[in-house]
C-alpha cells in the first residue's frame, strides 16, 4: 500500500513537472511566429513592389548582367543549384548562395554573418567586386537617372534614390518571401497525418540521435550561431569564415548554422555548397564533419543506419511549405530597357 | 516452458505498443529541459552514447551552448523516476542452502533521480532509492542515497578541468553499471575480497578530471572505499585513469576506446589491525562496429596478506573481467551478451562464471520492453563441502523512467 501511495505521489509531481516544462525547452522548434519588421523599415505595398523590382533589377550590377535573382532564383527554392555562383565577368564566388526563404527570421546574414539585418545584407552583394561589381554611387546615379525609379522613391521614401532606401526597399521585399505551413508545422497544430510515419521517426532523430536540433534550434531551425564542420578547412588557404569577421581565432572556420526552412528544395549544401544533395549532407554529418583544430565538439559521429538517414531526410522534407508565388516585376524603363524588360529578370 | 510463454507474452505486448500512434509525452529532466529525445544522449536509454558522455564530462551542459543553458531556478524542478516492473522467474540450485526461488510479476525498486545546474558553471546529479519492503511481488529495495555529487567545470580555464565531488560513479568504472542495458551486474565491479573490499560503482571523495586534445582523458580521484572504514578515518584510496580515443566519437557507440586505471587503497582487517594496501589495476576497451559496440574489461588485484582472511600467510590475488557485446537492431531493438568472470585464490575457490543475454525493444524513447536470461555459478570452496550455486534469471520487464 505504501509502495502504491509512494509511486502515486511520485508520478503526480513528475506529470505536473512535465506539464510545468514542456514550454521551458532551451533548443525547441516550433512554427514560425510573426514576423515583425524593423521600427525604422516598416513594411508598405509601395516599397516592397519597389524592393521587388530592385531584386530582380540587373542594372544594379556593373554590367547589367547580375541581379539578386539570378543567384537568389524563386525557380529554385530562391537560391540557386550551383556549388558557388558566377558574378559579373564571369567570376565565380566562393560559398553557395542561401535560400531567402524564411531569411528575415535570421539574426544575421551571409555565412560569415557580417551583416546584421536584412537591410545590411541587401547591399552587400552590388559592392561585392565578383558579385554584382557595382558601386553604390554609380548605382544610385543609375536608379537616379531612371525617371520611373527616381518616382518610386520619392513616393515610398520622400526622397530620390539613395543606398539606404536600395537597401531598406530590398529587405521589405524579402521579408515577404515566407514560407507557408509545413507539414512539420501542420502537425504541431494538431493534424496528426500531416506528417509520414518516417518523417515523425525523422524528428525523433532530428531532436536526438541525430543531434540536429543542438544547433537546427529555434523556428527557424538556426541556433543564429556559427559553427566549424572543418569544410575545406585542409584547404591551403581556407575560408575562415566567421574569424574574418571577428578577428577571433576561436571563430576560425565557423560559419552561420542555416536555417532549414524548405531545405529540401536549396540543393547543394553546406557554405561552399560542396554537398550535392541533401542525403550527402546527411552523410556528411553522420561521420561526424572533418577533423581540424577548431571542429564543434557538437559534430560528432552519428552511426545512422540507412533507414534512419532515410526518415531523417523524410523530417527536413517535412518542413517543405509553400512559398507565395511572385510573379516577374515591370520594370521602369531606363538606360537599359532590353536588360530590364521582364524576360530579362534572373 | 512457462518462461517461453511470458517472453512471447511480452513481446506480442511490445509490438502492440510499438503500433500505438502518438509521440512520448515524457521525458527525464537533462532531455525535457533542452527539448530533446532521449536518444540526444543515449544509444538507447540507460546506455550514453558519444554525445552523451561528452555532455557528462562537460558537468551536464552541452558542449559550446554553456551560455545558454538554465540552472534549476530556471526552469521546473528538474526531478525523474525510473522503475521497472515484469515478471520475473529466478531459480537457485543451491544444495545445502535457502534456494528462494522466484516465479512472480514485481515491481523491480524504484530509482528517483534529480540533476541539473546550480550556476554556470557548477553542475549535479542525484539519485535517490526509496525503501521499498520485499515482499513475493515486490522486490526488496534498501533506502539508499545512490549518488549525490556536484561537478565544478572549469573548460575555459588555461588548463581546462572538472571536479566532481560528493558520491559519484568513479572514472574508472569503464562500463556504467547504472547505464548498462543488463540487469545482471558486472561482477568483478562487485567482487567483495576477505575484507569486504570492492571497486564498487559509486564511490565518496572527490575527483578531478581533465579531456585532453586527441581524445586523451586523465582523472584521478580520492575517495573513501567500499571497505570497512570509520568516520574517524582518513581516507586513503586513490585512482587514476587514462583512456584515449581512436578515432572520431567517444568510443561509446562510434570510433575506440582503450582505457587504463590503478586504484590503491589502505583497508583495516576487521581483527581492528593497522591498514595494510591494496591495488587493483585494470584495462578496457569499447570497440565498435558499425551497429555492433564490444566492450571488454580486464582487472586484477592484490591485498595484502594481513587483508586475506583465507590465508593470512601470504598475498590475495583476484583477477577477472568481462566481453560484452551490444548490438541495436532496426526497429528500435537493442540485443546483448556478456560473459563475465572472477578468478579467486585457490584458497578460497569463490570463482564466479556468468552469461547474460537478451534484448530490449524500445515502442518508444523512454519506455523498454526488456527480455533477458543470465546464468551465474559460483564455486564453493571445497573445504566446506559445500556444492556449487547456480543461479538462473529470466526476466522479462517494463522499464520506463519519465
Amino acid at each position: 500500500m505504501r509502495v502504491a501511495l509512494l509511486l502515486a505521489a511520485m508520478i503526480a509531481v513528475f506529470v505536473s513537472a512535465a506539464v510545468l516544462l514542456a514550454s521551458d525547452e532551451i533548443f525547441s522548434t516550433g512554427p514560425l511566429p510573426p514576423l515583425v519588421a524593423p521600427p525604422d523599415n516598416p513594411q508598405t505595398d509601395a516599397k516592397i513592389n519597389l524592393g521587388k523590382q530592385l531584386y530582380f533589377d540587373t542594372r544594379l550590377s556593373a554590367d547589367n548582367t547580375i541581379s539578386c535573382a539570378t543567384c537568389h532564383d524563386p525557380k529554385t527554392g530562391w537560391a540557386n543549384h550551383h556549388k558557388t555562383d558566377t558574378g559579373i565577368k564571369g567570376q565565380v564566388g566562393k560559398r553557395n548562395s542561401g535560400s531567402i526563404i524564411a531569411a528575415a527570421y535570421m539574426r544575421y546574414q551571409f555565412w560569415d554573418g557580417r551583416a546584421g539585418s536584412l537591410e545590411q545584407q541587401a547591399l552587400g552583394p552590388i559592392h561585392n567586386p565578383i558579385e554584382m561589381g557595382e558601386t553604390l554611387e554609380n548605382v544610385v546615379r543609375k536608379l537616379t537617372a531612371i525617371p520611373g525609379y527616381r518616382e518610386e522613391f520619392r513616393s515610398v521614401f520622400g526622397k530620390d534614390p539613395d543606398t539606404d532606401g536600395i537597401a531598406k526597399a530590398i529587405a521589405s521585399f524579402e521579408r515577404t518571401i515566407l514560407p507557408g505551413p509545413a507539414p512539420y508545422d501542420r502537425y504541431l497544430a494538431g493534424e496528426k497525418h500531416a506528417m509520414s510515419a518516417s518523417a515523425l521517426r525523422g524528428m525523433h532523430l532530428f531532436n536526438g540521435k541525430a543531434h540536429c536540433s543542438t544547433c537546427h534550434s529555434s523556428p527557424a531551425f538556426s541556433d543564429q550561431s556559427f559553427h566549424n564542420l572543418g569544410v575545406g578547412m585542409s584547404a591551403p588557404d581556407p575560408d575562415i569564415g566567421r574569424e574574418a569577421v571577428t578577428k577571433d581565432p576561436r571563430d576560425r572556420g565557423k560559419f552561420k548554422t542555416p536555417g532549414l526552412r524548405n531545405v529540401a528544395e536549396t540543393d547543394p549544401y553546406l557554405h561552399d555548397g560542396s554537398e550535392a544533395t541533401l542525403m550527402d549532407a546527411v552523410n556528411f554529418y553522420d561521420k561526424g564533419g572533418l577533423p581540424n583544430s577548431n571542429l564543434d565538439p557538437l559534430v560528432q559521429p552519428l552511426s545512422l543506419t540507412p533507414r534512419e538517414k532515410g526518415d531523417l531526410m523524410a523530417f527536413l522534407e517535412a518542413l517543405t511549405g509553400p512559398v507565395p508565388e511572385v510573379s516577374p516585376p515591370v520594370f521602369p524603363p531606363g538606360p537599359t530597357p532590353e536588360l530590364a524588360a521582364p524576360g530579362g529578370a534572373k | 516452458m512457462k518462461a517461453l510463454r511470458w517472453l512471447t507474452l511480452t513481446l506480442l505486448a511490445a509490438t502492440l505498443m510499438g503500433l500505438l500512434p502518438g509521440p512520448s509525452w515524457a521525458v527525464p529532466p537533462f532531455a525535457r529541459k533542452y527539448g530533446f529525445d532521449c536518444t540526444m544522449c543515449h544509444v538507447q536509454y540507460p546506455k550514453l552514447n558519444d554525445f552523451g558522455q561528452s555532455y557528462r564530462d562537460n558537468g551536464y551542459r552541452i558542449m559550446g551552448k554553456e551560455t545558454l543553458d538554465k540552472t534549476v531556478l530556471e526552469t521546473a524542478p528538474p526531478i525523474a523516476m525510473r522503475t521497472s516492473v515484469g515478471y520475473n522467474h529466478d531459480t537457485f540450485d543451491n544444495p545445502g542452502g535457502p534456494e528462494n526461488d522466484i516465479r512472480a510479476f514485481q515491481v523491480n525498486g524504484v530509482d528517483s533521480l534529480a540533476g541539473g545546474l546550480f550556476s554556470d558553471r557548477i553542475g549535479f546529479l542525484a539519485v535517490y532509492l526509496p525503501e521499498i519492503a520485499g515482499s513475493r511481488h515486490v522486490a526488496a529495495q534498501t533506502s539508499a542515497l545512490e549518488m549525490a555529487n556536484v561537478v565544478y567545470s572549469a573548460l575555459d580555464a588555461p588548463l581546462p578541468f572538472t571536479l566532481r565531488f560528493g558520491r559519484f560513479e568513479p572514472a574508472y568504472v569503464a562500463f556504467s553499471a547504472k547505464r548498462t542495458f543488463t540487469v545482471a551486474p558486472y561482477d568483478i565491479y562487485d567482487f567483495a575480497g576477505p575484507e569486504g573490499f570492492a571497486l564498487a560503482d559509486t564511490q565518496d571523495g572527490i575527483e578531478l578530471a581533465r579531456v585532453f586534445p586527441q581524445g586523451l582523458k586523465l582523472a584521478g580521484g580520492w575517495v573513501n572505499g567500499s571497505g570497512r572504514l570509520d568516520d574517524s578515518d582518513a581516507p586513503r584510496d586513490f585512482y587514476l585513469r587514462a583512456s584515449k580515443m581512436l578515432g572520431p566519437g567517444q568510443g561509446q557507440v562510434v570510433g575506440h576506446r582503450v582505457g587504463a586505471f590503478l586504484y590503491s587503497g589502505r583497508a583495516r582487517p576487521s581483527d581492528g589491525g593497522s591498514r595494510e594496501g591494496f591495488h587493483r589495476l585494470g584495462l578496457d576497451a569499447s570497440l565498435n562496429f558499425g551497429q555492433t559496440n564490444v566492450m571488454a574489461q580486464y582487472i586484477t588485484g592484490k591485498d595484502d596478506a594481513a587483508l586475506n582472511a583465507f590465508n593470512p600467510a601470504r598475498d590475495y590475488d583476484l583477477s577477472g573481467g568481462f566481453v560484452e557485446v551490444n548490438h541495436s537492431l532496426p526497429g528500435d531493438i537493442v540485443t546483448f551478451g556478456r560473459l563475465g568472470w572472477v578468478n579467486t585464490p585457490s584458497e578460497q575457490n569463490h570463482d564466479e562464471h556468468g552469461a547474460t543475454i537478451g534484448l530490449r525493444y524500445y515502442p518508444a524513447v523512454n519506455v523498454a520492453l526488456h527480455a533477458e536470461f543470465s546464468r551465474r555459478r559460483v564455486d564453493r570452496g571445497a573445504d566446506n563441502g559445500l556444492s556449487d550455486l547456480t543461479e538462473n534469471l529470466f526476466t522479462t520487464r517494463v522499464d520506463f523512467a519519465f
